[in-house]
């Protein structure tokens, strides 16, 4: 450790003169004092004010009655508003108990929240609400409560939904479609299989009311004459009413 | 003295013995405190007796006048009581004594909206020493004497809280730099500064009443 120098002592002479150094740095301190008249006089001030503050500070003589009185009042004071020693459920526990479970529900709730399927938006859904869209009358599963004891509900106006339907043809249908693809001088469609294809080919369209649904239907035993109606107009679509 | 107090306010002398040699051990505090935990007033009522005057003389040294001092005395007897279930056994009871007396001032002194550097007026330490006279030393002396002592107490109110406290506690209670510590919560390294800025903010403080005279009782640190 290098020589202290009279800034550094100076800084360290309050904590000498009370004796709160040890070690190197008291020894230094012992040694500069005893070269250095400025620090040794600047440590003799630090001590004569000390001595001047524990002077100044000595505790007078209260009596006997003093503390007394003191006593007096306190043994008065826990008497008279049943002050107790016992540990009590203070209120930073009921609020950190509070915080605490007010967290875990949160948490449960989040957790739940993230484990729930996301909302279907398959046909079947779209089916169901077409189904009611279509009856305009409340399910037959509603609760008898729901229906007798509570007034019915407004039902909010459904937005219809457009619904097309394809049916797949037949292994036979398909052949017929062939068949009446294949040109007329086809050698390997015989005449009884045309006769057969004349109930082939239907495409189902519903439309967006529900109580209508175009059904295409193509006849093959009509085949030459439905190209030159084809050329001329569009195919007649059959309207189910139901 | 404390023993014999006992004697005046216990009913049962035989039940806790109170000779000079019982306090002096160590553990005697933590016998009575045992006792006043599982609900012995008696014992309780010893403890105040063992710590109320080392409680008087830093909440005296702490705000200054002696009704302010009996007024915290007597909190800190409250708050020993009210809390002596949450002081853990094996936990230093004096040091926890003394963290509850300076946070008591602390409390007293705001509430009484002075800061800890309280209005000098109101600081009595003089008033109380001039009660005490020595007929060896003639009376100019004695009075110059007298008024350079106030002059230094009142320049223990202008410390930081935090200051004064560090300095009650280490220089004038007489407690070492590590239970100053554990009294303030705080480290060792900040108590020694913090009393080694109070010494030089004292020294300071009467070097300038001696050049001044001391009689104005305005000096700024």
């Amino acid at each position: 450790m290098g020589k202290l120098n009279c800034k550094r002592a100076s800084r360290n002479v309050p904590l000498f003169v009370a004796g709160d150094l040890s070690g190197d740095l008291n020894r230094e301190m012992v040694n500069h004092l005893a070269i250095c008249e400025e620090c040794d006089r600047l440590a003799q001030e630090f001590r004569e004010s000390n001595s001047l503050l524990t002077e100044a500070c000595a505790l007078p003589e209260f009596g006997a009655q003093f503390y007394d009185q003191i006593r007096n009042n306190v043994l008065d004071k826990i008497t008279r508003d049943g002050i107790s020693s016992r540990p009590r459920f203070g209120h930073r526990w009921i609020f950190a108990s509070a915080f605490a479970l007010m967290l875990i529900a949160s948490g449960v709730m989040f957790l739940r929240w993230r484990a729930a399927p996301e909302a279907p938006q398959d046909l079947a859904s779209t089916t169901q609400i077409a189904g009611k869209t279509a009856s305009n009358q409340p399910p037959e599963s509603a609760s008898p409560l729901q229906s007798k004891d509570l007034p019915p509900k407004t039902q909010r106006p459904q937005k219809p939904v457009r619904r097309m339907t394809l049916i797949p043809p037949t292994s036979q249908q398909f052949q017929s479609a062939r068949n009446l693809a294949a040109p007329p001088d086809d050698p390997q469609v015989s005449p009884s299989e045309i006769a057969s294809a004349s109930e082939v080919s239907s495409i189902e369209i519903q439309t967006s009311n529900p109580n209508i649904r175009i059904i295409w239907l193509v006849a093959a035993n009509k085949r030459g004459a439905q190209e030159d109606n084809q050329a001329k107009s569009e195919p007649e679509p059959r309207t189910n009413d139901r | 003295m404390v023993a014999e107090m006992a004697h005046v306010f216990l009913a049962n002398a035989n039940e806790i013995p109170a000779t000079a040699d019982e306090e002096n051990r160590a553990d005697y505090l933590t016998i009575l405190v045992t006792r006043a935990r599982a609900g012995d007033a008696l014992a309780f009522e010893r403890i105040m007796l063992a710590i109320e005057r080392r409680v008087v003389s830093i909440a005296w040294r702490m705000l200054g006048n002696s009704d302010d001092a009996q007024d915290a005395a007597q909190e800190v007897y409250l708050r020993v009581f009210k809390y002596l279930a949450r002081f853990r056994t094996g936990e230093d009871f004096r040091g926890w004594l003394y963290r509850i007396t300076i946070n008591v001032c602390h409390d007293l002194a705001r509430r009484k909206h002075s800061t800890m550097t309280a209005r000098l007026s109101e600081i009595d330490f003089g008033e109380e020493h001039a009660k005490v006279e020595d007929p060896g030393i003639d009376p100019e002396t004695r009075t110059l004497r007298q008024q350079q002592l106030a002059m230094v107490r009142r320049a223990l109110h202008v410390l930081s809280t935090k200051e004064r406290a560090a300095l009650v506690l280490r220089d004038l209670e007489g407690l070492s730099t590590e239970e100053v510590a554990r009294a303030l919560g705080s480290r060792p390294v900040t108590v020694r500064s913090q009393v080694s800025s109070a010494r030089a903010k004292i020294r300071t403080y009467c070097e300038r009443i001696s050049r001044q005279g001391g009689h104005d009782g305005k000096i700024e640190l």
